[in-house]
This record gives structure tokens, C-alpha cells and sequence, in this order.
């Protein structure tokens, strides 16, 4: 009379649905990229919300109309917001027969991307059916040097970004692009850079990228947390020093080989209307896990506010499995990942992007929560 | 080992999606599927299925103002399913996604939301009004006299006279999502469930209102007792009961528990004129439990999906359960609650 213990539909409800969150600024070439999934023949079923009315069913897919409601949370958090839209409409979705292959979200130009990603720590049912997959940012190459002056919002859209889609590179010269690449890269080293001509982009730059996996996160690009090198903020690690494929010269490079507690961040914006930085910490020693939460935690309390994105990968003492961590604001999360291989050098580190961070006093801090 | 009751006195049934609610029609238990797939089933088999109730995702259900079943969907759809099965469109609302319904049989009126917007529809499912809210409408309930429709939204719960929405409109505040509400039997107090993992209530007399917090999880039901004395609450692997048998409610109360359950509680239904109830968790598991505290009774073993629905028959004597993954089954508790 009872059901079987063994129920396959259990198996298929726990593979979350990869969500991507389109942002960029009105103009930047959100939509054409959206066309561009919708009409490409990748055999793939995509449910996409955007931000107009309306509900229109493109063969395989489905385009649903959203009206961007952004929901703070009365909860003590201050800069808790979730899109309260967000949450119906994934309900909603996953209630359908058939599932989607992903979900992507366009924002509103003028959105600040943080509510949808806090969405996906906030609401119960959205963590376990959906995951976020990663934050696409589409940069007009031409017009983001005036979209900064005029905009926090275009400047967030970049920090939040996991990948930023450098549009309409033919329109400016190179040495524009050099510029408006070297701005994208100083209020965010850690983004993968793709740069583009009316948003034509392999989809697998943008779509299925676990950018927020923590476990793909790492095993897909061992030093997703180190920008390549003569970016501000590189660290140089044992990756740099077996692999000089990417057309690093040693000869020219002075940095200091520094692996104790090494830190490197981005000057003072010298860069104009940029007020977004970033601060990377890294250490060689093991760290105390419980100095480290402690002060994690209370960071992101106190400056959870400035601090938009966190990211860390973590070595403990007496622990041989690497910790990943990240954060949106004040909402964390972590979990122990795969082992640290035997011939792997333990090194912790720990990324910030955000406005008014005081890059010593976070060295300081990180530098107190080694292990004793 | 403890032998759930549902292998004794129940049959169990597999839908291929998310069980969005359940409800006795006489001896036939009508479950609507998130897929649109709606079918009657008594104790013994199912007596008839209906697919395609809905186009795309069946979004809510509730009892209607006959012997019927309203379901609303992502197609813009309200639809009446009768208890023989028959299924008739009562509204279409193009473009619209419909996510919650409400019914009074007292006003013979049916209330659905279309984003801030709520429509009221007579029997007929005829428009008789429409008006606006601050935010999306994420619960709708009548007053048990059907006078006033209350609709719960970001940051209150908005009460519209049903005849003359436009007029003398209160809106409750209080800071934060209210997803669902409902009415005590006298009408004194309002309740929501939030976003926040919290239950907020006011009294209607003179806008006191009180919170109910401490939950770990979402609070995704509540159901009050049969003699109308306690709410209970799902969101905690505690079942907790708030006393409402005051003047004041549970203002300055605490709570009690019924049971525990193994995992968060989902779902729940007292039972209409028993001081018992059934708590679903998010492992599978449905207890019986007295309202009182004391040993529950495993109705189903936990290892499944998370329980969606639970509903009793208007007797008690039957009940219906429903799942996530689209397993169901149908109790005869005519003889263990005899």
C-alpha cells in the first residue's frame, strides 16, 4: 500500500535549475543577447524573466513578464532585500510539467543586482530548487565611461559581475577598449572579461558557468579567485609559477614574490567615477577556523552594507578539505569542498569587492585568524 | 518498528507533479497537480482524471461555492471541477498568472488575485469588481460571513468591503511579506504567514497587533483547531499552537506543542470536530497527534518528498494527502477515530 523507499522523482526534484542574472545598463545589449539564447539552435528549453509584462512562449521556451519586486526583509538585516517576484515566479515554474534546462533573469538597467542574488540565500523553496549559476554583466564599450559618471548602479552591476560582456567593441578604438577594460578590471579583477560585437558570444561563456558552485567553482578553474597576472590584485601563486602560458614575462615584472600573508590590492581609484574596489588577501599558513568565522561573520554584519561580493577559499588547521566561501552583502555561504591534493600548496585566500574597504585593517584581521 | 497507518487504512498513488491541494467532495477526494492535472479519488480507486485542467502550471486551488473545486493557474484561468470530474472555465483573465483563490459560499463569490490587482467573480465566475493593492497579492481570504475580502501583501493585509471594494478600504500594516492570511470564526483577529519565517496578527477591534516568531522554517500552513480555540502552525518540527480562546488572543500567550515531527512541519489540518491533528514534515512523514500533547500516531513513515497538502473530509472521517513529488494517497480513519 506504501510507496517504494526508493522514489525516483526524489533524484530528479534535487537537481537544482541553473539561473542566470542578466544585468546591464539600458542600451548596453541586454536584449540582443537574450534573442541570441532564445533563437540559437541549442536543443535546450530556457524559461527567461524579464522585466515587462506579459507572458510569450517562444517554441521551446518561455519568456515571463516580471514587475521587479524588491522585497526588503524585516529581519534585522538592513541590506537584506530579496525580489519577492522572483520567488512566485521560480514557484511557479518549477509547478509546470516538464522542467527547464536553465532560468535567466534580465534585470532592469537601473537595477542594483544584489536583491535577485540574495534571493537565491533568502527564500527556502528558490535554495532548493534553483541555483544561481552566475551574474552576466553586458558593458557598452562606447558609452560605460559615461554610464559611470552618471550611475552607481552601472559601477554594481560590475562589482556583482561574474562575467562581463565588453559590448560594441567595434564602435570604439583600441585603445578605448584598453581603457574601458582596465576600469571594468579595477572595481572588478575577478570577473572573466569577454569582449564581443552585438552580444555574438558562445552561449557557454555566459550560460552553465557555476559561478556560484562552490564545488565547480574550484574544480573547474583551480585559481577562479586569482586575476591573471598584471591584473591588480593577482596574487602569485604556484599556478603562476608553472604555467607562464599567458604570456606573463618574468624578466619585466617586479612584484614581490611575498607568499607570506600576501596581499595585494588596487591602488586609490585612479580611475574617475569609480568608487567600487577590491582587496585580496591570501595566506600560507593554516588558519583557526573559529578566529576566522568569528571574524568573517562580523564583517559582514558591520559592512555587509559596502562589501558587495566576498569569495575565499580557506585552509584550516587540522582540516585537509578546502573551505569555499561567498557572499552577497551580509548573506554567507560555505561548506568544506574536496581535499587538498598532497603536492597542492595550502594556500587561503580571501577576495573582497566593495566601497570604503580598508584594505589594512582587513589584512590585519585575516592575518589574526591564523592558526597558532 | 511502528507500521504507519496508511499501510493498514489508506491507499497511496503516484501524480507526476507537485500536489497544489486537495479536497473532499463527499466520498471523493479531488487533487489538483501542479501540471494541471486534476483527479477524483475515493477510498477504494480513482474514479476519474482530468488533464490539462490548466495549460501551463496549476498555481492554487480551493473548495467552491457548490460541489466543486476552483483552480487557478498560470494561464490567466479560473476553472471549476466538479466532484463527477466535469471541468468548466469560469474566468479567463488573458496574460494574467493567477496564484491565489479564494471562495465564499456564505456570498456565493469567488476572489482571485492578477498581480496587485483582485478580481471578484460571481458563481458564474462573471466579474463583479476589480481594484488595486500597493503590492503584488500573494493571499486572499474572506471573512467567515463573506462581507470582507483580505488580501495579503508586501508589507500589510489590505480589507475590502466584497460588494464596494472601493469604499472604506483598511489596510493593517506591518513591516515586511505577508504571503497568506486568514480569519479567526468570529472574525476578531487577522492572521498572515511572512517571508520572515513569522505570523503576524492584529485584532480587528481596535488594530492591536502582535507577532509570532522563533519559526527555522517557512511557515507553510496553519489550520485552527475544530473547536476553534488554537491555531496550529506549521514551520518547526514542533507542531506549535497559538491560544485564541481570549479576548486578546495570544497577545502576551506563549504557545504550546502539539508534537514533534522529524523534520520541519509543511503541512497541517486539525481535524474538523476532534481535538486531533495531522502534521506533514519535509521528509515525508505525517503524525497524528492530540491537540493536548501526547503520543502521536505515525500516519506515514518519513523518506519522502516534503508534504504539500493534508485535508479531512467534512466528517473526519476521511483524509487526503499530498506531496512535492506527486505521491498521494487517501485514509479511512472511520474506524481509528471512530
Amino acid at each position: 500500500m506504501t510507496r517504494p523507499p526508493c522514489n525516483p522523482y526524489i533524484a530528479r526534484m534535487s537537481t537544482p535549475i541553473p539561473v542566470t542574472v542578466l544585468t546591464g545598463y539600458l542600451g548596453a545589449g541586454k536584449t540582443t543577447l537574450l534573442n541570441r539564447i532564445l533563437s540559437e539552435p541549442h536543443g535546450k528549453k530556457y524559461a527567461v524573466i524579464v522585466n515587462e509584462f506579459g507572458e510569450i512562449g517562444i517554441d521551446n521556451d518561455l519568456v515571463v513578464g516580471a514587475d521587479e519586486e524588491v522585497f526588503e526583509m524585516n529581519n534585522g538585516c538592513i541590506c537584506c532585500t530579496v525580489r519577492g517576484d522572483l520567488i512566485r515566479i521560480i514557484s511557479g515554474l518549477m509547478k509546470r510539467k516538464g522542467r527547464f534546462d536553465a532560468i535567466i533573469v534580465e534585470t532592469t538597467g537601473l537595477a542594483d543586482p544584489a536583491p535577485v542574488a540574495q534571493t537565491f540565500f533568502v527564500d527556502e523553496d528558490v535554495k532548493a530548487k534553483s541555483s544561481l549559476d552566475a551574474v552576466v554583466t553586458v558593458v557598452d564599450a562606447k558609452h560605460l565611461p559615461l554610464r559611470l559618471k552618471d550611475s552607481k548602479e552601472a559601477e554594481e552591476q560590475i562589482a556583482f559581475a561574474d562575467v562581463v560582456l565588453v559590448n560594441k567593441t567595434d564602435l570604439v578604438s583600441p585603445a578605448e577598449l584598453a581603457d574601458v577594460e582596465a576600469t571594468i578590471r579595477h572595481i572588478n579583477p575577478y570577473a572573466k572579461l569577454v569582449r564581443t560585437e552585438r552580444c555574438s558570444v558562445p552561449l557557454d561563456k555566459v550560460l552553465g558557468l557555476g559561478a556560484f558552485d562552490l564545488e565547480r567553482a574550484i574544480s573547474i578553474e583551480p585559481d577562479f579567485l586569482n586575476p591573471a597576472h598584471g591584473e591588480p590584485g593577482h596574487v602569485h601563486d604556484e599556478h603562476c609559477d608553472h604555467d607562464h602560458d599567458h604570456g606573463h614575462d618574468h624578466h619585466h615584472h617586479d612584484h614581490a614574490h611575498d607568499h607570506h600573508h600576501h596581499h595585494e590590492h588596487a591602488a586609490p581609484s585612479s580611475v574617475h567615477d569609480v568608487t567600487v574596489t577590491s582587496v585580496s588577501l591570501s595566506s600560507d599558513k593554516p588558519l583557526d577556523d573559529r578566529k576566522f568565522f568569528a571574524w568573517y561573520q562580523t564583517l559582514l554584519a558591520e559592512q555587509g552594507a559596502d562589501i558587495l561580493r566576498s569569495k575565499g577559499i580557506l585552509a584550516f588547521k587540522d582540516e585537509d578539505r578546502r573551505y569555499v566561501v561567498q557572499a552577497v552583502h551580509m548573506m554567507a555561504d560555505g561548506d568544506h569542498q574536496k581535499p587538498w591534493r598532497a603536492d597542492e600548496k595550502r594556500t587561503s585566500r580571501l577576495v573582497f569587492i566593495g566601497r570604503n574597504l580598508d584594505a589594512k585593517a582587513l589584512e590585519q584581521d585575516f592575518a589574526s585568524c591564523v592558526a597558532a | 518498528m511502528v507500521t504507519p497507518l496508511v499501510d493498514a487504512i489508506g491507499r497511496s498513488f503516484d501524480f507526476s507533479e507537485t500536489i497544489v491541494a486537495a479536497h473532499w467532495l463527499g466520498d471523493v477526494a479531488v487533487f489538483a497537480a501542479g501540471d494541471g492535472v486534476v483527479a477524483g479519488h475515493s477510498l477504494e480507486r480513482e474514479v476519474w482524471k482530468r488533464e490539462g485542467v490548466h495549460e501551463g502550471a496549476l498555481l492554487a486551488a480551493c473548495a467552491g461555492l457548490g460541489d466543486d473545486l476552483v483552480t487557478v493557474g498560470d494561464d490567466g484561468r479560473v476553472v471549476s471541477v466538479g466532484a463527477d470530474g466535469a471541468a468548466k472555465t469560469l474566468a479567463t483573465f488573458d496574460g494574467a498568472w493567477i496564484e491565489t483563490v479564494a471562495a465564499s459560499r456564505t456570498a456565493k463569490l469567488i476572489a482571485v488575485s492578477l498581480g496587485k490587482e483582485v478580481a471578484i467573480l460571481g458563481a458564474d465566475g462573471a466579474e463583479k469588481h476589480r481594484f488595486g493593492h500597493e503590492a503584488t497579492v500573494t493571499g486572499l481570504s474572506f471573512e467567515p460571513n463573506g462581507r470582507r475580502i483580505a488580501a495579503a501583501h508586501y508589507n500589510g493585509v489590505t480589507l475590502s468591503w466584497a460588494a464596494s471594494p472601493e469604499s472604506r478600504r483598511k489596510t493593517l500594516t506591518w513591516k515586511g511579506a505577508h504571503l497568506s492570511v486568514v480569519w479567526t470564526h468570529d472574525a476578531k483577529f487577522i492572521v498572515t504567514t511572512m517571508q520572515e519565517q513569522a505570523l503576524h496578527g492584529w485584532r480587528l477591534q481596535d488594530g492591536q497587533h502582535f507577532r509570532m516568531a522563533g519559526y527555522p522554517a517557512k511557515i507553510r500552513d496553519v489550520s485552527f483547531s475544530f473547536d476553534k480555540r488554537w491555531l496550529a502552525t506549521a514551520g518547526a518540527t514542533e507542531v506549535v499552537l497559538w491560544p485564541f480562546q481570549s479576548a486578546t488572543g495570544p497577545i502576551g500567550q506563549n504557545a504550546t506543542v502539539a508534537g514533534d515531527l522529524g523534520s520541519p512541519c509543511t503541512a497541517i489540518a486539525c481535524h474538523p470536530n476532534r481535538a486531533v491533528l495531522v502534521a506533514g514534515g519535509q521528509d515525508g512523514e505525517v503524525a497524528l497527534m492530540p491537540l493536548g500533547g501526547g503520543k502521536p500516531l505515525l500516519v506515514q513513515a518519513p523518506g519522502g518528498a516534503r508534504i504539500t497538502v493534508l485535508a479531512w473530509s467534512a466528517d473526519g472521517k476521511h483524509l487526503a494527502i499530498g506531496a512535492e513529488d506527486g505521491a498521494a494517497s487517501v485514509c479511512d480513519f472511520s474506524q481509528a477515530l471512530g
